[in-house]
């Protein structure tokens, strides 16, 4: 079985609009998400308040079914529905980042 | 220098077409007047955005366009049967660790960085994809250079070669190092917000007899 890869997403949301930002993700962006083999592991938001004159960072974690299930995600990435999303997320934050995470220890 | 040409065809590619090709490809070799090299491959079904065939030319004249204006060639392109899409550029990044590599897969792609990229990214980029062999064992041979559009206009940027002593290198070997899609990947992808690299690239993949990127070591 391949190693499960883990997908983090940290975005940092415009002040004020980290409720509206959850709720669009997860009718717009976590359907396409799943239909691409995605897994939404867990999200986390800090501070654990939503602030009105500052950003938030939303922590996202996603899994996917190891490298062939990374290249499936991969191919549909420019899916208008992702392009769209993604258009639209960067208008309620101010920068984000995505990084690749491999379990447990270093093996050879 | 180097020259590098994918070739664009219209139409259906049946046996005929194919040996008017190679004769065509054959006598611009002999023809065109500094041309120490040459090697023509066939693309493996699954190559995407850079034709039927990669052309590569080790070449000691001054102008790549001569390699175009062949006769042969330039009957075929003239008559819109055909299209060359060459890349041009003296040798930077190189490493042939087995130059007597044999029936082996010479890989190609073509990349273009996005205008206005910022240098310290495509500097980063660059030192990633120079990383690859060194976390890639499929990798046998490769090189990875920029384009030289005054040697000859392309709009590409870079050109990343490797050699593999077969295919399963590439579809696999390539494919699951954690180093290619948890870390190089990141320029290329379009979801990724450090994405630098055009999603149009030309990534093919032929047979080769002997190595293409040990010609001149």
């Amino acid at each position: 079985m391949e190693e499960t890869i883990y997908v983090l997403d940290r975005i940092t949301v415009r002040p004020g609009r980290l409720r509206d930002y959850q709720a669009r993700l997860r009718e717009q962006y976590l359907p396409v998400a799943r239909a691409r083999g995605m897994t939404l592991v867990g999200q986390w938001f800090t501070p654990p308040v939503e602030l009105d004159d500052a950003p938030n960072e939303l922590v996202l974690l996603w899994s996917l079914p190891g490298p062939a299930g990374f290249w499936a995600m991969r191919r549909r990435a420019r899916d208008p529905e992702v392009t769209a999303w993604w258009a639209e997320s960067d208008a309620l934050t101010l920068g984000r980042e995505r990084q690749y995470m491999l379990p447990g220890e270093v093996v050879e | 220098m180097r020259v590098v040409t994918m070739l664009h065809l219209e139409g259906d590619l049946d046996e005929p077409r194919d040996a008017a090709i190679r004769r065509a490809v054959a006598r611009a070799s002999d023809e065109v007047a500094g041309v120490r090299r040459s090697h023509l491959g066939r693309h493996y079904p699954g190559t995407v955005g850079g034709g039927e065939y990669t052309w590569d030319v080790l070449f000691d004249g001054r102008d790549p366009a001569a390699l175009h204006q062949a006769a042969g060639l330039e009957a075929l392109t003239a008559a819109g049967a055909l299209r060359l899409d060459t890349v041009a550029f003296e040798p930077q990044h190189l490493a042939v660790p087995e130059p007597g590599i044999r029936d082996c897969v010479k890989r190609t792609l073509f990349l273009r960085v996005l205008p206005d990229t910022p240098a310290d990214a495509r500097d980063r980029f660059e030192h990633d994809m120079l990383g690859m062999p060194r976390y890639i064992d499929a990798i046998r041979n490769w090189a990875f250079s920029r384009a030289d559009p005054e040697l000859h206009p392309t709009p590409w940027t870079h050109v990343w070669e490797q050699e593999y002593r077969e295919l399963r290198g590439l579809q696999v070997g390539y494919m699951v190092s954690p180093y290619h899609w948890g870390l190089v990947d990141g320029w290329y992808d379009p979801e990724s917000p450090q994405r630098i690299v055009d999603t149009h690239l030309a990534h093919v993949y032929c047979p080769a007899a002997a190595t293409i990127l040990g010609w001149d070591a």
